[in-house]
């Protein structure tokens, strides 16, 4: 998009970056000029986008493997974070136990701290880290207690480590309905129901696209000034019922 | 943003002009309205592109604003800046006169009427953008309590509208300290500040905020947002 401004000779690391969100992350980075390193859980022979990223394989549970992972990187000028693990995420408080609810936490909340704290002292001047979460973060639901826990935690993380980490910027994005790879568990028609059921309630009429994420993820990157900031991309989420 | 207008009130300098600027290197055509003739004139001739319209409005007379509004086509983005003098209505809520009180709101009302007249003009996939200050959630210690007051308005007037003229996107963009002509007389000072006291140590630029009203104006997602954009004033 043209309202970009240029990434070029920027290094963009993007974890959780080789599918839906991250991957849309990687694209508008990469089209903004800079070199992006897409990092994930699968490893990069399974992975569809090839040429354009250097590619890595992490486990986001062992603090080992992301230091390892950031030693091998070296410096670098912008960090994105959305790697949200499958396990722990769902079930209703009363019936989930706490190993699931752990899982969940030290997936999403504390693979993004250790992402962060690795990541920080390797951060060029002019440089910024970026969490994301979901809407779920101010608009909890029944079954999904757990995540939006860890959302708002996080959020709470990036405005403590913009303090901490200034000049290096700090940001949250707080997507809502996301058309990626996320509802890879629904079979087409169930997905094709989704997308009519958040076009007909949400205030912009259509579902969010990995697009729209990775656009809002180049901004926070490239504009001098913003840090501390939740930025929410949610078609308006917040002022319609939960669906 | 080729072929689209964006209509920016208060588009004479500081934020405003910005917006204008970031339209034009945009290939849109961009309709400039502000209330004084001069300074408006002087502005559009810096703005450089081939569709540039410069209209006087006073946002305050709905009059005008009807009439001027209603003199152009489809409008794709709306940006309203904030009026440069609210300053002068700065005073200790005991002391507050009703003058000050009334001028207060003056931004709200002057909003409210730019928007009802381009409503009907505005496309549908188009997007309307309030800018307003970080004083709406960290106002200043001395005789800021109404102006933070009609700060925090634009924020809750935004939301609604997002839902009320859905599909069009509805957001607000905060601002901190920009070095703009309000901070003229004591920029040296406001500088030095930033470069300090600021989470990311530098004066924020009136491009800064445009680059992020352009967010704004482009990603088709985003509505009912209230973007910070303030170099972490608001956090420390």
């Amino acid at each position: 998009m043209q309202d970009l401004h240029s990434l070029r000779g920027r290094r963009v690391v993007i974890v959780g970056g080789t599918s839906g969100m991250g991957r849309g992350a990687a694209q508008a980075a990469a089209d903004a000029g800079a070199e992006v390193i897409v990092v994930g859980r699968r490893p990069a022979d399974q992975r569809d986008s090839t040429g354009r990223f250097r590619h890595e394989t992490v486990d986001m549970t062992a603090p080992a493997s992301l230091q390892a992972l950031f030693e091998r990187i070296g410096e670098l000028d912008h960090l994105l974070v959305t790697a949200t693990p499958s396990t722990g995420a769902t079930g209703r408080f009363l019936e989930q136990d706490l190993e699931r609810a752990r899982a969940f936490m030290d997936g999403k909340f504390f693979g993004s701290w250790v992402c962060a704290h690795e990541a920080a002292p390797r951060i060029r001047p002019g440089g910024s880290i970026t969490f994301v979460t979901g809407g779920a973060a101010v608009r909890p639901k029944a079954g999904i207690s757990i995540i939006s826990a860890a959302f708002r935690a996080l959020e709470t993380l990036a405005q403590g480590l913009a303090i901490e980490l200034g000049p290096i910027r700090v940001n949250t994005i707080r997507p809502g309905y996301t058309d990626s790879e996320m509802w890879g568990f629904l079979d087409e028609a169930a997905r094709d129901e989704l997308r009519r059921k958040v076009a007909a309630a949400m205030p912009v009429r259509r579902m969010g696209t990995v697009e729209d994420i990775g656009h809002a993820a180049v901004f926070l990157m490239t504009n001098p000034q913003v840090t501390g900031t939740v930025l929410e991309i949610t078609g308006g989420e917040t002022l319609v019922d939960a669906l | 943003m080729h072929a689209q207008t964006v209509a920016v009130v208060g588009a004479s300098s500081g934020i405003g002009l910005a917006v204008a600027r970031w339209a034009a290197a945009r290939d849109a055509a961009v309709v400039m309205l502000s209330r004084s003739r001069e300074r408006l004139e002087r502005a559009a001739e810096s703005v450089p592109g081939s569709s540039v319209r410069a209209l006087v409005m006073d946002m305050l007379e709905r009059e005008v604003v009807d009439s001027v509004i209603g003199s152009l086509g489809t409008i794709d983005h709306l940006v309203l800046t904030a009026v440069a003098d609210e300053l002068s209505s700065r005073a200790p809520v005991r002391e507050l006169t009703n003058d000050q009180l009334e001028r207060s709101f003056d931004k709200l009302r002057g909003f409210v009427n730019v928007i009802r007249a381009a409503v009907p003009r505005l496309a549908p996939r188009g997007s309307i953008t309030l800018v307003t200050g970080a004083s709406a959630v960290k106002p200043p210690r001395e005789g800021f309590s109404v102006l933070a007051a009609a700060s925090g308005a634009l924020v809750s007037f935004g939301k609604a509208l997002a839902l009320e003229l859905s599909p069009i996107r509805v957001n607000v963009l905060m601002s901190g300290v920009v070095d703009t002509a309000i901070h003229a007389a004591r920029r040296e000072q406001m500088k030095e500040w930033a470069e300090k006291e600021l989470l990311v140590r530098r004066f924020g630029a009136p491009e800064d905020i445009a680059q992020a009203i352009g967010l704004l104006l482009t990603n088709p997602y985003v509505t009912a947002s209230t973007l910070t954009v303030d170099g972490g004033f608001t956090a420390l």
